[in-house]
């Protein structure tokens, strides 16, 4: 029975000897070891004391020896990454500090990654997610087309064609996205799934981890069937019970059998997370303003599995022939069909606007690399004088330029790609810690993410990448500065501590660069930060105190336009007859919620048609809100709906349409109606409907009283309990939620907190790094005023940190041009 | 004469230890011959720092020889002693016993 020596010491030898010694010596060790006469730690003995034998020549400068060129490039750059390790490891504090800056550099860029990854790179979650495929079609030269969330996605039929046809897919499952449905009984609130086509768990491969799948018979009847909750649902809402399977659940008002627990970690195939799924064919209970036979609608998203060999291209091209033939039974219709890997983002224009926005944000982060690389280099240029003498020496010996130069590479790369490990782990804590922050903190309007930061395989390569790039671009300087040596002086020990003037120059640009790029970096944190307190503040222009809203939607309640009318009206006078409300309003979209019309518009006296924003309201809004009217009259109390034409213009809408003139009594014609809208009055000036940008051009009209879904606005004491007493009374099983106006508002200021929050996280990142460099410039500055001052010196270095936080403060409050700016 | 051509006690030592072994020297049986007959532990990293200084002073040679099983598919490195390696063992015995001429050492 052979005895197999300790692999690991094995390895070490290969890592640290010649071919031909390790030949030899390896060889001898085995061959004893296999005889029986000694243990496994005499063989690691006998292994180390051959380390540290080779160790000892410590100049083991392979270059000058003879036999050394023989040496394959491999166990060449293996020696010099030894050497280099061996070098770092006698310098700890540099080595330290070397290897943080490139980490905090490294790290955020490779946060930033991690995000973009998640979105736009990553396969889906499901059981080998890399052949899942994502087909958008974009549809040229159709007059009409319904839309239900993008316009690049499939109708019911279309879906059915492309999934016949196919030969290169295993399967092809279709969903809809964002379903958001009330669900009432033991546990309420709101709820968001998706409607799923049968063989969506099959083609996914995540069959639900209790119960089961849906049946063709669920998938097939009409209305309210069966529900597979999501394993984070059932949890959070349902108290994980073991017998959920075979209860009812209501949503939207319709029973719904559960008959399964998705797979546990599975929340769909969406950006947003879904808390449960359920047949297509369940459409008209959970999402009656569309029609699932409805060929000319865009709304289901579509996911195909690769059959084995076939590529994404492959079934691209295919599913193509299949969206040709489509074409050719609607005259004028040309389709191009996109078929990707599918992730979480995988619609491509959304997929391109991202791919821009990170790069973006890359662009700002990459500022702080700069710094880290300079910082980097700045350090090595340091420590390049430091052993001028070393380098000397061994040029004198024979060595090239160009093999010191790769060893002086091999060294700054080994700091930077230690430095990226330790960045791509830190970016992974500190980036999870921050979404998992972020998800706690966001508004209730904006539903839970189901994205994915882990690290992956992408992300190493990625971090591996920048770290390379950044130990090359810190590195080359410095390894080609410090081998521009005068040998004789340099082993004649002459120079030493005395830099030569291009090294000095070298270095202040260095530090200069940092303390400039981090100055950026605290000036867009400030001056964002400033902006922020301004948003937090800011006065959309109406009175939002003691203001609530609740946009009810009785479509989903099933309620026809006039049973919604006199629901309206009656809830209208409830709420008048309470003492405690001073204002009660109607409006189809409560302000700051984010919703408007657009449409375009026929203007008086004007030729050409007009883009046009426009919110319908009752006549009290102006007063509840404290709208100033200033000319003309807000709407009379009876004008209460289409029966009387007149809008009321925004002062700025006024200025823009009819320059110069009097706005009073002009017309405007929305497009496909007949209808001429007369302008009655001119309102300041408001934010309406988001704080984020005031629309050019804003019209007020009186309500259409066929809309059933509109946000009920009123002010007063207590107002949220009056509404909800109002409403309970009038309809005690309707759903909704009430919103203070300053809650609608905070969804508009939550990126700009963030934005703020992550920039004065780049600035400080980048003055961390930057001050170290920087207080050793403005100590040698100090030096020669005052003598004395040591390099490092704590209050030096606090001083500067202090300097620099100050400019960014100072720079932050100053321009007030800028500040308005970025209001307006 | 160069201070080079005297040896060191461990490269007489292994010089010896070839010469005795002859045909059969590679590193197992010189490691194992040192340690029985001097009685101190011998390391291969030291053995072989030692051989390669030999060699490199052209005092030894050494040649690969068969792969084999019991070193994991490895050759041996065997090694001989050269003229030169000969001529520098005597002349630094030689040396040696010029100067222990008259020399006694007491107390031991």
């Amino acid at each position: 029975m052979p005895r197999k020596p300790p692999f690991p010491a094995l390895l070490l030898l290969r890592f640290w000897l010649s071919n031909a010694s390790y030949e030899a010596i390896a060889g001898d060790l085995c061959e004893e070891y296999q005889a029986g006469d000694h243990s496994a730690g005499w063989f690691w003995r006998q292994v180390f004391s051959t380390l540290r034998v080779h160790w000892r020549p410590a100049p083991d400068w392979n270059d000058i020896r003879p036999a050394a060129r023989r040496e394959n490039l491999l166990s060449s750059c293996l020696r010099d990454i030894a050497y280099s390790a061996r070098g770092l490891a006698r310098a700890p504090g540099f080595t330290l500090v070397a290897i943080a800056a490139i980490a905090l550099g490294v790290g955020a860029n490779t946060g930033i990654f991690t995000l973009l990854n998640a979105l736009a790179l990553r396969p889906l979650p499901v059981e080998d997610g890399a052949r899942i495929v994502t087909p958008y079609q974009s549809i040229e030269g159709l007059k009409t087309r319904n839309i239900r969330g993008s316009p690049d996605l499939f109708s019911y039929p279309e879906y059915q064609q492309y999934r016949q046809a196919t030969q290169s897919l295993a399967g092809l499952a279709a969903y809809v996205p964002f379903v958001e449905s009330a669900l009432t009984g033991k546990r309420s609130g709101l709820v968001t799934g998706e409607l799923v086509t049968c063989n969506y768990f099959s083609v996914l491969g995540r069959p639900p981890g209790i119960g089961r799948a849906f049946t063709e018979s669920e998938c097939r009847r009409s209305g309210a069937s069966a529900v597979v909750l999501s394993d984070a649902a059932w949890r959070s809402k349902f108290g994980a019970d073991p017998s959920i399977v075979g209860e009812t659940i209501t949503l939207n008002r319709h029973a719904f059998t559960v008959v399964g627990v998705g797979p546990s970690g599975f929340a769909g195939t969406f950006l947003l997370a879904a808390d449960f799924w359920t047949p297509l064919s369940s459409q008209p209970a959970l999402l009656p303003q569309v029609d699932w036979h409805d060929s000319n609608l865009s709304w289901l998203c579509l996911l195909g599995r690769l059959n084995p060999g076939v590529s994404a291209s492959q079934a691209q091209a295919e599913l193509q022939i299949v969206a040709h033939r489509i074409d050719t039974s609607q005259p004028g219709r040309r389709t191009t069909l996109r078929a990707d890997v599918a992730s979480l983002v995988s619609e491509p224009r959304v997929r391109k606007n991202l791919l821009y926005g990170s790069t973006v944000l890359m662009a700002g982060v990459s500022l702080i690399l700069l710094i880290a690389c300079a910082n980097g280099a700045n350090l090595l240029l340091a420590r390049g004088a430091h052993r001028s003498r070393e380098l000397a020496i061994r040029l004198s010996l024979g060595a090239s330029r160009g093999r010191i130069v790769r060893q002086l590479l091999t060294e700054s790369l080994l700091l930077s790609v230690a430095g990226g490990v330790v960045g791509v782990l830190m970016a992974h804590i500190t980036f999870g810690g921050f979404f998992t922050w972020m998800g706690a903190h966001l508004p209730s309007s904006i539903p839970p993410l189901a994205i994915d930061l882990s690290i992956d395989w992408r992300i190493w390569t990625y971090g591996f990448l920048v770290s390379v790039a950044t130990g090359v671009v810190f590195g080359i300087l410095p390894a080609l500065e410090s081998t521009k040596l005068d040998i004789a002086s340099g082993v004649k020990d002459e120079f030493r501590g005395s830099g030569r003037r291009t090294r000095r120059v070298l270095r202040s640009v260095l530090v200069g660069g940092q303390v400039a790029v981090s100055l950026i970096l605290c000036v867009a944190a400030g001056l964002l930060g400033r902006g922020l307190i301004a948003a937090q503040h800011m006065d959309p222009g109406f009175t939002t105190k003691n203001v609530v809203a609740a946009s009810l939607d009785l479509r989903r309640d099933g309620y026809t336009p006039s049973r919604a009318a006199v629901f309206y009206d009656e809830l209208i006078n409830r709420l008048q007859s309470e003492n405690s409300l001073q204002a009660v309003s109607l409006a189809w979209t409560a302000p700051l919620a984010g919703g408007r019309f657009n449409n375009v518009a026929s203007v008086e006296g004007r030729t050409e048609r007009m883009q046009v924003s426009f919110n319908e309201v009752a006549p009290s809004f102006f007063r509840l809100l404290n709208i100033p009217i200033v000319r003309g009259r807000a709407f009379l109390d009876s004008e209460t709906d289409e029966n009387h034409p007149v809008m009321v213009v925004s002062e700025s809408t006024a200025r823009r349409l009819w320059p110069g003139a009097d706005p009073i009594g002009k017309w405007v014609r929305l497009e496909n109606r007949s209808t001429l809208w007369r302008v009655v009055g001119v309102a300041k000036d408001v934010y309406t409907s988001s704080l984020m940008d005031r629309e050019d051009i804003f019209l007020y009209r009186t309500l259409d009283r066929n809309e059933i879904n509109m946000s009920i606005v009123v002010r007063g004491h207590a107002p949220e309990r009056a509404l909800r007493t109002a409403i309970h009374a009038l309809d005690p099983r309707l759903y909704f939620e009430i919103k203070t106006i300053d809650q609608y508002a905070d969804t508009w200021r939550f990126p700009g907190r963030m934005l703020t929050i992550f920039s004065a996280a780049l600035g400080i990142l980048g003055l961390l790094i930057a001050s170290r460099g920087a207080s050793a410039a403005v100590t040698k500055i100090m030096s020669k005023l005052l003598f004395g001052v040591s390099p490092l010196d704590p209050l030096t270095f606090a001083a500067t940190s202090l300097l620099l936080v100050l400019a960014a403060a100072v720079a932050s409050y100053a321009p007030p041009g800028a500040r308005r700016e970025s209001i307006r | 004469m160069a201070l080079r051509d005297f040896l060191g006690e461990f490269e007489q030592i292994v010089l010896l230890a070839l010469i005795r072994l002859g045909d059969s020297a590679y590193g197992v049986p010189v490691r194992q011959d040192i340690e029985e007959r001097t009685g101190r532990a011998v390391s291969v990293g030291a053995l072989y720092s030692t051989l390669d200084r030999l060699e490199e002073k052209r005092f030894i040679r050494s040649r690969f020889s068969d792969a084999r099983p019991e070193r994991g598919g490895r050759s041996r490195r065997y090694f001989k002693v050269e003229a030169a390696g000969m001529r520098a063992l005597e002349r630094t015995r030689a040396a040696l016993a010029a100067m222990w001429e008259g020399v006694e050492i007491r107390g031991n």
